[in-house]
């Protein structure tokens, strides 16, 4: 089975093969068709022309004894038969011979006894060769045959010479010689040939129009020829092929002479050949424009469907713009158009996708995956250009609180405002993007220096100074920026967006509200974040330990109690701090246990302290979540039973903002914290953002003034105002005052000297482990209450 | 026709011996009479009579001749009257008498004299169809049989003589048909047998189909 590559050879086969097919079968039907038509009218044209024949025959008898009947009654031969003088008699025969265009005439006696004969005119004898002949006539009145004179045959006829009664016969004849078979011919298209049977022997040829070869060949093969009984039969003569009639032309006489018309098979076919040639021609002629039309056809089939595979291609390329066109108005017409249709609503969508892939649904703006991109192709050709380029992430203060306190489609309307806002501000060049949530990027593609990106973030902050007005309520927001540069900071997108989130994170603190990176916040956040996955691990290689700073009291100057400071012990950074990773579990599901675990440790540490004799407050840190945490109290109080402790002895330290950061969760554990007789102190006095208001409400103890305020007090006039206010203020409450960072005397002396209540730093130790605390408790010169 | 030459030949004989009379019946094989056959008396010797008829006439009558037969004794002139009122050429190549009497009406052929013995075949160069004969005898004894093939001849002499008999058409020659007979005043007859052979004669205008009877 031939296998077809292309559909439009297989059109083309298909098509040809087709053609072909019914051509030929319409050829060969045809063709046989016209053979057998042909061959039954050669048949009939033979008949035909036998009959032509039978009637030549017998016209020219009939005109034989018509003339022969003349003249036998012509008074003039009478006479001259009266003569009885033989030339004469010859000479008046001869001539009434020519007249009737005879060969030969003979007369006879009524004793059947030859008077006279003109082709032999002296002859003696008076034998009449054809008896028969006359009997016949004696007994029909006239009588006809072909009889043999010197081996010629002649067509005689014999009527009797009337004068007035028969008086003699009058014989005359006409040769059968190849004139007359040439004569016939020309009546009847037929070769003639008359022929004698003989017994045992080929037959004899009398007279004929065939050439000499075919003479001599068709004897022997009429020897082998069977006659139908149409008298018609095939003849094979010198390679020729023949159609012969065979017909007798005295049907009496067994021994006559018998005529064989033939044709020629081939030249009776001629035409008939003729139109198998125009036949054959046209049946090419077919094929030729049937193989030219199959190709145009599958040209306008396959040219097409190639146009729209190559679109298809193209498409699948991505490339939208490759529309098809074909000229035709039929079914491949219509389906290019369709394609093209579809192409560009395909396109269309992929727009859209696109859109939707970049853009932030909300405000409009591009969004994080195409500020990747457009970053990425800043970043080449700033590089290609020797050029820099800022990128800045921003994101809205407190954001969460518009939300919680305002409702989210409030939140909304001002993430949908703040988009213009920002892109109004900024210079066309710049690209606003929506990282998520409320944070924003700028990316600034060319910058000449660091001012151009600290001026696009003032220009947006006073921007944002104005209020925006959401159902008649004025919403003030703020932002914080962070800044990064390439190639100073970083030379990919990936690292520049992550610089610039921590550059971000750092100026939340700052008032400036922004932040330019600075490789110092890198350290940091990459050790946060490995850190995180160690964290784990050194909860459970015990790598977490505890240390102890004690605190003294300024009025007594003995040892009063203690901090418990949870210490990491990392084996590659060394010692970290747990401001360094405490922050890092906020948000993660270790800080629980990590709490109930610092709470445990410390608690169980304090009774272990209580058991050797000394007793001291011990204080531990919570973290602003644990705070939020209702189980905490719970927990203290277990702990507690536990270990036996009296809750007075315990102070839990709070920052302030991990107060202020949620006032309203915190201030129920407070509270439960205060019931159960724990003790609370606010850490990191002053650098928190606490009301009064509710600072007087909370059941607080202590305060703990932030080391900031301590360490350059002596040279900081500042400082030390600020320490004194918050001395003062601490007692105001009715809150005891602890000073954090007392690292040498002149510190000492200066809060002693505005009544701070105790004090914490180098100046007494630093926090040291449990062990060496046992040892500095009994050794130290500060004495134990 | 007969029974008149008979009575001519009664009223003018000059030998009135005694007369004998002969009788003759014609028929053919089958007993059927033959008309128009000739039979006659040879007589031998000086005392052959003349016949007294030296006249005989061949008529035309309406495109036919007439008599069919017409016996006459040698010297006999004939007369050719025509009386149609077309020309007949009369015409005959028989070895008795070749004669040709080129278109002519009425009586304005001239007579022929019949001198020798024998059948002398006539015809009419126009009309194929007319055919007559005319029987040269050497005895004036002779008559033609009627419809009922009977012929009388009288005033015959006593004795005995060779009767024979003549048609046209006969098949065996007249001297094979010869009888003795010895007349005497009985009244005598001779009767013959004979065979004929077809007729040849062409038919009458229009269909003039020869050989054809």
């Amino acid at each position: 089975m031939v296998v077809f590559r292309s559909f439009q050879s297989r059109i083309l086969f298909f098509f040809l093969g087709l053609i072909i097919l019914v051509q030929a079968i319409a050829f060969f039907s045809v063709n046989t068709a016209n053979t057998q038509s042909a061959i039954l009218q050669i048949k009939n044209e033979l008949v035909v022309g036998g009959k032509v024949f039978d009637n030549l025959i017998k016209a020219r008898t009939a005109h034989l004894f018509e003339t022969a009947r003349l003249l036998s009654g012509d008074f003039a031969f009478k006479a001259a038969f009266s003569t009885s003088d033989k030339p004469t008699l010859i000479s008046a025969m001869d001539n009434h011979r020519a007249r009737i265009e005879a060969d030969v005439m003979i007369l006879v006696s009524l004793e059947d006894k030859l008077i006279a004969n003109t082709l032999d005119p002296e002859a003696t004898s008076e034998q009449f060769p054809f008896p028969d002949l006359i009997r016949t006539a004696g007994q029909k009145g006239e009588a006809s045959a072909i009889v043999f004179m010197d081996g010629h045959p002649y067509q005689m006829v014999v009527v009797p010479l009337f004068a007035p009664v028969p008086v003699a016969w009058i014989c005359t004849g006409f040769t059968i010689d190849d004139v007359v078979a040439r004569n016939m011919q020309t009546m009847t298209s037929l070769d003639i040939t008359f022929i004698k049977e003989q017994q045992g022997q080929n037959p004899l040829i009398l007279a004929s129009t065939l050439s000499d070869t075919l003479r001599k060949a068709l004897p022997g093969s009429l020897s082998s020829t069977i006659w139908g009984t149409d008298r018609i039969a095939s003849l094979r003569l010198e390679g020729g092929d023949y159609v012969g009639l065979i017909s007798y032309l005295d049907k009496q006489n067994a021994a006559s002479v018998a005529v064989i018309l033939q044709r020629s098979m081939e030249q009776a076919l001629k035409p008939f050949y003729r139109l198998r040639g125009i036949l054959i021609i046209l049946f090419v002629i077919g094929v030729s424009i049937s193989l030219i039309g199959g190709i145009l056809i599958a040209k306008t089939v396959t040219k097409p469907v190639r146009i729209l595979a190559e679109a298809a291609y193209a498409i699948e390329n991505g490339n939208y713009q490759h529309s098809v066109t074909i000229g035709q108005h039929d079914e491949l017409g219509r389906l290019a158009s369709a394609f093209n249709h579809m192409m560009s609503a395909i396109s269309k969508r992929e727009e859209q996708i696109k859109y939707q892939a970049y853009h932030d649904n909300l405000t409009g703006l591009p969004n994080r995956s195409f500020l990747f991109n457009q970053l990425k192709e800043a970043i080449a050709t700033a590089r290609e250009q020797g050029k820099a380029l800022a990128l800045i992430i921003m994101d809205l203060d407190r954001f969460k609180d518009v939300n919680a306190v305002l409702g989210h489609n409030t939140g909304d309307t001002v993430l949908k405002k703040v988009g213009p806002l920002l892109s109004s501000s900024v210079h066309e060049s710049v690209t606003v993007v929506r990282m998520g949530g409320d944070e924003f990027a700028l990316l600034l593609p060319e910058i000449d220096g660091v001012q151009e990106a600290i001026d696009v973030v003032q220009n947006i902050s006073k921007a944002l100074e104005a209020p925006f007005l959401i159902d008649k309520n004025p919403i003030q927001v703020e932002a914080s920026f962070g800044i990064v540069f390439f190639p100073e900071h970083g030379e990919d997108a990936d690292t520049l967006i992550k610089l610039a989130d921590v550059a971000l994170y750092t100026a939340k603190g700052l008032t400036s509200g922004f932040s330019v990176y600075s490789p110092e916040f890198d350290q940091h956040s990459l050790r946060q974040l490995t850190l995180l996955g160690e964290l784990r691990l050194a909860i459970e290689n015990e790598e977490l330990v505890f240390f102890y700073q004690p605190k003294v009291d300024f009025i007594s100057g003995r040892i009063i109690g203690l901090e418990a400071l949870l210490r990491w012990e990392h084996p590659q950074h060394g010692f970290i701090p747990p401001d360094d990773f405490i922050p890092l579990l906020e948000g993660t599901a270790l800080i629980k246990p990590l709490t109930m675990w610092t709470l445990r440790a410390a608690l169980s540490q304090c009774a272990g302290l209580n058991d050797m004799g000394f007793r001291l407050d011990m204080a531990v840190n919570l973290s602003a979540r644990m705070l939020q945490d209702q189980q905490i109290p719970d927990t203290v109080i277990m702990l507690l039973k536990s270990f036996n402790l009296q809750p007075g002895q315990i102070i839990i330290e709070v920052t302030e903002s991990a107060i202020m950061a949620d006032p309203e969760r915190t201030w129920d554990t407070i509270k439960r914290l205060d019931a159960i007789g724990v003790k609370l102190c606010i850490d990191d006095f002053g650098t928190g953002y606490s009301s009064m208001s509710y600072l007087q409400k909370l059941p607080v103890d202590e305060l703990k003034i932030d080391k900031s305020f301590v360490l350059n007090m002596d040279k900081n006039a500042n400082d030390a105002a600020i320490a004194r206010s918050m001395i003062d203020l601490g007692h105001n409450l009715g809150l005891k005052v602890v000073a954090e960072g007392v690292e040498n005397q002149q510190l000492w002396d200066i809060l002693k000297s505005f009544g701070c209540d105790v004090a914490q730093g180098y100046y007494m130790s630093k926090p040291i482990p449990i062990t060496k605390l046992i040892d500095w408790l009994k050794d130290s010169t500060w004495g134990l209450s | 026709m007969i029974k008149l030459g008979v009575i001519l030949y009664c009223l003018f004989s000059p030998l009135n011996v005694l007369a004998a009379n002969l009788s003759s019946i014609v028929m053919d094989a089958n007993g059927k009479p033959i008309k128009d056959a000739v039979v006659y008396v040879l007589v031998y010797g000086d005392n052959i009579g003349s016949s007294s008829q030296k006249v005989a006439i061949m008529d035309q009558v309406n495109k036919e001749f007439v008599p069919y037969v017409l016996p006459v004794q040698v010297g006999t002139v004939v007369r050719f009257p025509n009386k149609d009122n077309i020309r007949h050429h009369v015409y005959s190549i028989s070895p008795a008498k070749k004669f040709d009497l080129p278109l002519y009406k009425g009586t304005s052929a001239a007579p022929i004299v019949f001198d020798r013995l024998g059948v002398v075949i006539l015809g009419c160069n126009i009309h194929d169809w007319m055919v007559s004969y005319i029987y040269v005898l050497d005895t004036p004894y002779f008559a033609t049989t009627g419809q009922d093939g009977l012929a009388e001849i009288r005033g015959l002499p006593h004795g005995t003589y060779e009767v024979r008999v003549w048609h046209p058409l006969q098949r065996d020659p007249t001297e094979s048909m010869g009888q003795r007979v010895n007349l005497s005043d009985k009244k005598t007859s001779v009767n013959f047998a004979i065979t004929l052979k077809p007729d040849w004669r062409p038919h009458r205008m229009p269909s003039l189909e020869g050989g054809h009877y």
